[in-house]
């Protein structure tokens, strides 16, 4: 574990590296900030971008991606009332009216600052419970495996909502997929048609950018975006300063809302939004003046950005011990690993030790870095976030789109693949049906088919072979426990 | 409450799946016959989707016996002339900006490897302006030079070759 520590500094050090980080965050913040555009998007459109990059450089950019995304959010949330992340919605109760008392530098200050610590936190902690957890997999053979994938899987139960067995749909659908191309087993080709461009499998870029940006783009296309009349109205002065003592004072809430998100990340399914305001929830009941909420307090700014962007690191630790993917932003994450031939899960931690640590402290760099971006051109962010001409960004995104599809394998290819892919998710969401199961489905059916067929054969069919390992038990009674969970909560949703 | 889309989705999975099904064997040639061979999973994978598909179509029939029973203790709160519903024409008008959208992707494929990426990019950006109306020289000059970086950055900063038009 020291040796892989040392490794990771050793790898982490660069200028190359720290200037990709930057640049993440840069284009994460304006991805976040700009309503409409999504984390999600701004990692899928990227991703071709880190092709040709060592994979601590790419990662790490992505990872800019994710956190600068998850704080850019506030910047639309505060100036605009409108988030510009679904996680940033909580800020909007206090960011905006503080805004309007003629507080937005404040307001802004405060939400780089709470997220950043949040993000921090997080980082500390995925650095250290994230090898933890994966020694503990060491015990793991393929029967844990193949209940591990179905608890991932589960997660397609809390993700869909109201619309339970259309998520199961999808996420079949993307299981389905995954089994398309070469069997591992008997070295068969399956639903290949005879097309030698399917002997592979599916390609997972050109998947990821037709279900979450093609199909994203369609739908701002045909709506022509809605951001047409947002205007900053107020005017970021330098002298509406956030000071050290208003920090300290809030100290306490943004810890408590870190250590909120932190828990609620690594549990997978549930995300941002509920962290942020589970966390203002909590600083409102343990503020000693809960009636300022909603009227502009600092504190109601500090605790969901604190939580939201506490939820970043550790919704790192189930994908890098476990790869289980806790939300679409992350799922994208796990593809981006995996196109660059790193496997989240156990052997992660064993393989590529130095890589996956140096991953984890850049994750800590990252967020001090956002800070520093945050202070010196928050001015510049909102400006050019809020004055981007959306009419033109449906062209220049499918630009972006069309080149990275290309690149992978410099074949047309995939460009067809993510167009039918695109075209797909359109439609399905266009009917309800959610579309990270589908993700879901495509990244673990692999995992999953692998080790059912593997621990069938060593069990000779004998189904038991998965409830009589305790490891296995366990996750398929979480499993279970996440369905049956699910469509409670889906029909107490469904009778109100 | 459920729409009519749930159920002619659930019979169009209910039916994928069944084609699936068959085509299976046709699809994965296998030297084993039977046990765990390349066949088992997509098997269980598509059986699964026919259930749950099977499912959700029930539950639309039952979603619906409910609001029938609803509608009839309530009889005069319910639009049963259909208004509030689109029509043919506005789910046809409705449908014309996707399938554009769509359309301009497809062509773009398609002159890609002719034109070369600058060139079509070019004319798909212009195409994506007129879709949105929002036509005007400032943006078309900013996707000209937006579509340059593009094609400057994975080619020179990033060494990724784009496609250049059929005769270079």
């Amino acid at each position: 574990m020291i040796n892989s520590f040392i490794t990771g500094f050793g790898l982490l050090f660069t200028v190359e590296i720290f200037l990709l980080m930057n640049l993440g965050i840069f284009i994460g913040v304006i991805f976040g900030a700009i309503p409409g555009l999504t984390v999600t998007l701004g990692i899928v459109l990227f991703l071709p971008f880190t092709f040709g990059m060592l994979p601590v450089n790419g990662i790490l950019m992505l990872l800019g991606i994710y956190a600068g995304g998850t704080y850019g959010g506030s910047i639309s949330a505060i100036l605009i009332n409108t988030p510009g992340t679904p996680s940033a919605a909580a800020t909007i109760l206090d960011g905006y009216p503080l805004a309007q008392k003629g507080h937005p530098r404040k307001a802004l200050m405060m939400a780089l600052t709470a997220s950043a610590i949040g993000g921090l936190i997080s980082a500390i902690i995925l650095i250290f419970a994230g090898p933890q957890v994966a020694r503990m997999t060491m015990l793991f053979g393929p029967a844990e495996y193949a209940s591990l994938a179905i608890f991932g899987l589960s997660i397609v139960a809390s993700i869909s909502g109201t619309n339970l067995t259309k998520g199961i749909i999808t996420g079949l659908i993307g299981v389905f997929i995954a089994t398309i191309g070469i069997d591992p087993f008997e070295g068969t080709f399956r639903f290949s048609f005879g097309n030698f461009n399917l002997y592979g499998g599916i390609d997972l870029v050109p998947a990821l950018i037709g279900l979450f940006a093609i199909s994203e783009i369609g739908f701002k296309a045909v709506s022509a975006f809605s951001l047409t009349n947002s205007k900053i109205q107020f005017e970021l002065s330098p002298s509406d300063k956030l000071t050290f003592s208003e920090i300290l004072m809030n100290l306490k809430t943004i810890i408590r809302s870190a250590l909120i998100g932190t828990v609620v990340g690594a549990v997978p399914g549930t995300g941002g939004g509920i962290a942020a305001f589970l966390s203002y929830n909590e600083a409102k009941r343990a503020s000693k003046d809960p009636e300022s909420f909603g009227t502009g307090s600092l504190e109601g700014i500090a605790a969901p950005e604190a939580g939201n962007n506490g939820v970043t690191g550790a919704t790192l630790i189930p994908l890098l011990t476990l790869g289980i993917p806790g939300d679409a932003a992350v799922a994208i994450l796990l593809g981006a690993f995996m196109v660059h031939g790193l496997i989240p899960g156990p052997s992660l931690f064993t393989d590529y030790g130095g890589i996956t640590y140096a991953i984890m402290i850049g994750f800590f760099f990252i967020n001090i870095f956002m800070w520093i971006q945050g202070t010196y051109l928050v001015k510049y962010f909102a400006i050019l976030t809020l004055k981007i001409p959306e009419k033109i960004l449906s062209a220049v995104l499918v630009f972006l789109c069309f080149a990275g599809a290309y690149t992978l394998n410099n074949t047309m290819f995939n460009v067809q693949l993510m167009i039918a892919f695109g075209f797909m998710a359109f439609i399905l969401r266009k009917l309800d049906y959610p579309i990270i199961p589908l993700l879901i489905g495509l990244i673990l059916g692999s995992t999953l088919e692998l080790n059912l067929r593997r621990a069938l054969v060593i069990s000779q069919g004998n189904l038991s072979i998965f409830v009589a390992r305790p490891i296995s038990l366990i996750f398929l009674l979480l499993a279970t426990f996440s369905i049956v969970y699910s469509l409670i909560q889906s029909k107490r949703a469904g009778s109100r | 409450m459920k729409k009519s889309s749930d159920l002619y989705s659930g019979v169009f999975f209910f039916f994928l799946g069944i084609i699936l099904f068959l085509l299976i064997p046709s699809q994965i040639k296998t030297p084993i016959e039977d046990g765990f061979n390349s066949r088992f999973f997509p098997r269980v994978v598509v059986v699964a989707l026919i259930v749950v598909s099977f499912i959700q179509i029930i539950t639309f029939f039952f979603s619906l016996r409910k609001n029938n029973q609803s509608t009839q203790e309530h009889d005069d709160s319910v639009g049963s002339t259909g208004q509030g519903f689109p029509t043919v024409y506005e789910k046809i008008r409705l449908l014309k900006k996707p399938i554009l959208f769509f359309s301009i992707l497809t062509v773009y494929a398609i002159l890609m490897p002719l034109l070369g990426f600058l060139i079509s990019s070019l004319l798909t950006g212009i195409s994506l302006l007129l879709l949105v109306g929002g036509f005007n020289w400032k943006y078309v000059i900013t996707i000209v030079l937006s579509a340059v970086v593009v094609t400057l950055v994975f080619e020179q900063a990033l060494g990724i070759q784009l496609p250049r038009m059929w005769f270079l």
